[in-house]
């Protein structure tokens, strides 16, 4: 670049300096600028606010969604199955009712939510064109109950669910039946039970020997 | 969030300033930026051009700074970025108004003072800027941006030019300021 000496370019930058302090800007203009500055300073401060009330607005709708979606979600595991490992059978379900979640209000209000939610998804299921019945052995009729499917399958019901289904009139059945027909849904979910007399004919039954009674305790 | 003193305001520099203005938007911040740069804007643009235009463009682009503060990246200068946007409204007002090519050459936009009964600094102050406004318009604008402050690559990107175009801009700017200057010397 051009060679300069440091005392030349300090004179020049002096020289450049002195101009700058002969040609400020205007003090209208910098005052205007400041008035202008000054009105943009309180549009922020009701931008602000608006943002603000917007926010609260915006976060109690967010909330109320929230809860009504907690309140009135389908809740996907109101009915819950477990699966669970045996040596006996070949599949062993634990299905229970897990009830709507965080459902707000006293215990009447939760009941009459668990009943919409329920009927709701009972309907549901039902409407699923693959319900098919199999027939399974009553093989406990305490609290909760168990169903055997041969050595294929054993169902157990908690004692709510059991509540639930007979509060819906969904099963038929009393202490002394043994044999049943269950109604289930595609994914497995019991939709009823009804007494039958068809008797569950497995290879070992086929093959002469009775159902083994298996004195299982299940978890209350 | 912590609120600054008013009187810390002077003691920072245009960059904190900026990053200050930009997260609060407070016209404190706005001023202090404009004590700290305002007069250096408008006589750059006004040694660009005349009085009216220059203050024109001055808040033109003090208005853009409010406008578009969020749009100022902070790893950026802020006068860089100040200079820059000036820059561009000028010579775009120059193009509207078909002031450009004529701009370019030499103007006499700020009137010298007479040399009559003048001291030898006053006389040699007077000269300088005579010769500064000889310069074409590219070079002018490329030395004052140094003596502004500016480096060769700051120049450079507010002019939009590759650096070896600024340095030799810069160098005819001080071969003809110095040979003016020194005519009177001799």
């Amino acid at each position: 670049m051009n060679k300069q000496t440091p005392s030349e370019h300090d004179e020049l930058q002096s020289l450049y300096q002195q101009a700058k302090q002969r040609h400020k800007m205007p003090t209208a203009l910098k005052r205007q600028l400041l008035a202008q500055c000054a009105a943009s300073d309180k549009q922020p401060a009701a931008w602000r606010s608006w943002w603000q009330l917007s926010q609260l607005v915006m976060g109690c709708a967010a909330m109320l969604l929230l809860l009504s979606w907690m309140q009135w979600s389908p809740t996907a595991d109101l009915y819950q199955i477990e699966l669970a490992a045996s040596a006996d059978y070949q599949q062993v379900q634990y299905h229970r009712l897990a009830g709507p979640r965080a459902v707000l209000g006293s215990q009447t209000v939760r009941e009459e939510r668990l009943q919409q939610v329920w009927q709701r998804q009972q309907e549901q299921l039902q409407r699923a064109s693959a319900i098919h019945t199999r027939t399974a052995q009553l093989q406990q009729q305490e609290a909760n109950w168990q169903l055997t499917i041969c050595d294929e399958l054993q169902l157990n019901l908690s004692k709510e669910l059991v509540a639930q289904l007979q509060l819906g009139q969904s099963i038929q059945s009393d202490r002394s039946t043994q044999w049943v027909e269950l109604e289930l849904a595609a994914s497995g979910q019991v939709l009823a039970i009804r007494a039958t007399e068809q008797v569950l004919l497995c290879p070992q039954i086929k093959a002469g020997r009775l159902p083994i009674i298996r004195a299982l305790a299940i978890a209350g | 969030m912590l609120s600054i003193p008013l009187s810390w305001a002077g003691t920072l520099c245009p960059d904190q300033l900026m990053q200050h203005y930009q997260k609060t938007g407070a016209s404190k911040w706005l001023d202090g930026l404009i004590q700290h740069c305002g007069d250096d804007l408008y006589h750059f643009l006004l040694r660009q051009s005349d009085p009216a235009l220059a203050q024109d463009i001055c808040q033109q682009t003090w208005l853009k700074v409010m406008e578009k503060r969020h749009s100022f990246r902070a790893d950026s200068r802020f006068k860089t970025w100040l200079f820059c946007m000036a820059r561009n409204a000028l010579l775009d007002e120059l193009k509207r108004q078909q002031r450009w090519l004529s701009s370019t050459c030499p103007e006499q936009l700020v009137q010298p003072e007479s040399e009559v009964s003048q001291s030898w600094p006053a006389a040699r102050q007077q000269r300088f800027e005579q010769a500064l406004q000889r310069l074409p318009f590219l070079q002018r604008e490329a030395l004052m941006l140094q003596l502004e402050g500016f480096s060769v690559r700051q120049i450079a990107s507010i002019t939009n030019e590759l650096d070896e175009t600024v340095k030799s801009r810069l160098r005819y700017a001080r071969r003809f300021l110095q040979a003016r200057l020194g005519e009177h010397d001799e």
